[in-house]
């Protein structure tokens, strides 16, 4: 496993933490800004990643204490090596009150990383659109979808769910200008 | 009633305010019941870091609100829903019947 310094990027940070997880049977899920800034190639920059887990604060303290990481008073864990900060904000993961059951998975040589798919990721930040009007978080949908394949119908069923199908729309029209 | 479900006494009355107004700022809900500020503040955050509530700051006050992603919503409203129906009316009209809708700036009352 490669080791934690200031170079270490974004998406190889969470692939160390996430195989560490790994190694003590720990099952966590990146989700949140990181999943846009790794889909978009950087072109988002989030400066934490956010893991949804079922394990409890002491498993994850002493999986990520194996490789450096601390945690703060403010419940997120900081390395001395890297300005990046890792979080573990309370599960279920959930889009809108729907579990998600579907993830990607991203391996590299001995390193593992579960993410939430292009299609999810999508929704998880068209979900602070819909309901906190927070246009960044359009943005980074938009940027999302113009670099990956994504599921437009599951998108669009959702949102219906949700009762924005206006602001879909809205996301829509933008994709395509 | 909930009290023992939820943890505590403040948490089921934060839940009934929040039922009732759907916001709410800790000095409000620890003046309105009587409770330590301290530990209406500290129930707060417990929600927030649960993803029951969000917050935002408005001037100097944090202001917490339903968090409508959290995935559990409608259900623990509609629990928290039916112990507020099952309350005495005394203890409604007591806390909960809080003039909301607006009224003019400078308005004599």
């Amino acid at each position: 496993m490669k080791k934690i310094s200031k170079s270490t990027s974004l998406k190889d940070l969470a692939m160390i933490v996430c195989t560490c997880l790994k190694q003590d049977q720990i099952d966590a899920v990146l989700t949140g800004g990181a999943v846009v800034s790794i889909y978009s190639e950087n072109k988002y920059q989030s400066d934490d990643l956010d893991f949804i887990t079922f394990a409890s604060k002491k498993e994850i303290s002493n999986s990520l204490d194996r490789i450096g990481f601390k945690e703060t008073k403010g419940r997120y864990y900081i390395h001395s090596e890297s300005d990046f900060i890792v979080e573990f904000p309370s599960g279920p993961l959930s889009i809108g009150n729907k579990p998600v059951k579907k993830f990607n998975e991203i391996i590299l040589k001995e390193c593992y990383l579960k993410l939430l798919t292009p299609t999810h990721c999508v929704m998880d930040r068209l979900a602070a659109y819909y309901f906190w009007n927070d246009m960044q978080s359009l943005d980074q949908a938009i940027l999302v979808s113009k670099h990956h394949e994504i599921d437009l119908d599951e998108i669009e069923t959702w949102s219906i769910d949700e009762d924005m199908l206006k602001r879909f729309v809205n996301f829509k029209l933008k994709l395509n200008s | 009633m909930l009290n023992q479900l939820f943890g505590s006494r403040s948490a089921e009355l934060i839940f009934y305010y929040m039922l009732v107004y759907n916001k709410g700022y800790a000095r409000k809900v620890s003046s309105t019941f009587n409770l330590s500020l301290n530990a209406v503040q500290k129930q707060f955050l417990k929600f927030e870091t649960a993803g029951i509530f969000v917050s935002f700051l408005e001037g100097r006050t944090r202001l917490f609100q339903w968090n409508p992603r959290y995935p559990f919503l409608k259900e623990l409203k509609g629990l928290i829903q039916k112990a507020y129906d099952y309350l005495p009316e005394s203890e409604k009209e007591k806390y909960f019947m809080t003039r909301t809708r607006p009224r003019r700036t400078a308005k004599p009352l």
